[in-house]
């Protein structure tokens, strides 16, 4: 069984990229740079971001990087609850500005426009992150930072993802940078911290290839995913269950460290289970990753470990996957969601599948975007 | 030749550049004549200001931010605000200095020293200096 016979769509995507993410890094921060002023950046008290999909993981993802740059806190929110349920009274501020993110490539999503546009209405500073600046979204927005991402082989959102992550990053180096938090030079530093961590996954891209290759075929008849992580590893987990789930069709869930504890160890079948954590060698969660690990190693439970930890102390039967590292560990879910995005593209293929289910059958209804842009727009 | 020097300061820095000055002029061996010390910065300056007491250069620093203090409401908005009113506090000060050779020294009187004054920071910065008979 050799690799390049399982080519897809998912692995192409992800030796994409590496480059993707060093010419939009350059690209969203000249973009970005002026579209909040820096009066409106000095009276921001409080920060929202929301998505649906893989945009809500990009926010899950970013939050820790966002509230560490900016020093503002931040809150990552469902798209419907912050259009239906979240009280006008906690949109308004008496003292102060909320800023609103929301990140959506198509820019079509019905949820999304109405979020924007009725935290817009209760006073919020609303920002799209989009590619269309025709967009419902872009419309109900105050405010748009334009993305432009160049065509390529649709691959499950793999470059979307990183994407809509590096926007709300250079969003917040800059707000961080305006507030006098550091200087223009560390802004720098950090840009080049970022680019320098896409040249490590590049230089490494092969090798990892071949491991999940192998992983793939030593799993294909696994039917449930269980992913764990915490901080913005929460994000990675939130869109590795996804992508399994979009590849593969099998039943995912996600877990942070503590909840998994409390729930997801009580799962069955254990002998047609997967299970990966994300363990960070430099985040503040390593000591309770370490702890799951062990749980799930005397459950005697297949187990692998994705890190940048190269010394990382694990029980010897469990597998470790080691990825490259980078100067600040909020930046790390930046780029660990390619292991598991080449592991559902393999997972895919070897178990007959097509992304979606091919929008057939049963899928149909869901195989086209209708239920997501055309659903009726109500503000509250 | 034109001497290049690089130095790294911290925030809102004096850093001292007479005894560098000095050195160019020395090894220059012009007797007479003029050096001309610039900075290639825009958000720092370049003076002569007394050396004796250290509280000076706390006052300077002082007055310069109630001169020009760091605004939200620049109309530069490129950079960051302390960017902005570093550009201001620049030009008040100037980024160039002419320093008079008098028997192979520069003169100073025995008060005055040469200062790299620094508007943003911890950054690194670079002076020029050079040296001329006449």
């Amino acid at each position: 069984m050799k690799r390049e016979d399982f080519n897809n769509a998912m692995v192409q995507n992800v030796y994409d990229v590496p480059d993707l993410l060093i010419e939009q890094c350059a690209k969203i921060e000249k973009d970005a740079r002026l579209v909040i002023s820096t009066p409106e950046i000095f009276d921001l008290t409080r920060i929202l971001i929301t998505g649906c999909g893989d945009s809500y993981a990009a926010a899950l993802a970013m939050k820790p990087a966002l509230e560490y740059l900016t020093g503002i806190p931040t809150e990552v929110i469902l798209t419907v609850d912050l259009a239906r349920y979240t009280p006008a009274e906690l949109l308004a501020r008496k003292h102060g500005t909320t800023l609103v993110l929301a990140v959506s490539n198509s820019g079509a999503v019905a949820r999304v426009a109405e979020a924007i546009k009725r935290a817009g209405n209760y006073g919020c500073l609303t920002v799209a992150v989009t590619g269309n600046k025709e967009s419902k979204l872009a419309k109900a927005a105050k405010k748009v930072v334009p993305l432009s991402i160049p065509r390529f082989v649709s691959g499950n959102g793999v470059r979307s993802y990183l994407v809509s992550m590096l926007s709300l990053l250079i969003i917040a180096i800059r707000l961080g940078e305006v507030r006098g938090r550091y200087t223009m030079e560390t802004t720098q530093h950090y840009l080049d911290a970022i680019c320098a961590y896409s040249m490590a996954f590049k230089k490494s891209l092969n090798e990892l290839d071949m491991q999940m290759f192998e992983i793939a075929k030593r799993n294909a008849s696994k039917e449930l995913f269980d992913f764990i992580g915490s901080g913005g590893n929460y994000g990675t987990a939130w869109f590795s269950q996804a992508k399994m789930i979009e590849a593969t069709g099998e039943w995912a869930t996600y877990a942070d460290t503590e909840s998994w504890l409390h729930l997801n160890c009580f799962l069955k079948h254990l002998s047609r289970k997967f299970t990966i954590i994300y363990a960070s060698s430099k985040g503040p969660e390593l000591s309770r990753s370490l702890e799951v690990i062990s749980a799930i190693s005397e459950m005697k439970e297949e187990l692998y470990v994705i890190t940048d930890g190269k010394s990382l102390k694990v029980p010897s039967q469990v597998a470790v996957i080691v990825i490259p590292e980078c100067e600040q560990q909020w930046l790390w879910p930046l780029l660990n969601y390619l292991p598991v995005s080449l592991l559902a593209g393999y997972l895919c293929e070897l178990k007959g599948e097509a992304y979606g289910r091919g929008g057939r059958d049963n899928w149909q209804a869901c195989g086209t975007t209708k239920w997501l842009t055309d659903s009726e727009i109500h503000i509250l | 030749m034109i001497e290049e020097f690089n130095f790294e300061t911290c925030k809102n820095d004096v850093y001292p550049l007479t005894d560098i000055v000095e050195d160019v002029i020395t090894k220059s061996g012009i007797k007479e004549g003029m050096c001309i010390v610039h900075i290639p910065h825009t958000t720092a300056g370049l003076c002569i200001t007394s050396k004796w007491d250290e509280a000076d250069f706390t006052d300077i620093k002082s007055e310069m931010r109630r001169i020009v203090p760091t605004r939200v409401d620049f109309y530069h908005q490129f950079d960051t605000p302390e960017d902005a009113a570093g550009h201001i506090k620049s030009i008040l000060i100037g980024s160039t200095l002419q320093i008079i050779i008098k028997d192979g020294k520069a003169l100073l009187g025995s008060s005055q020293g040469i200062y790299f004054l620094e508007f943003d920071g911890p950054r690194s910065r670079m002076c020029y200096v050079k040296t001329y008979q006449c």
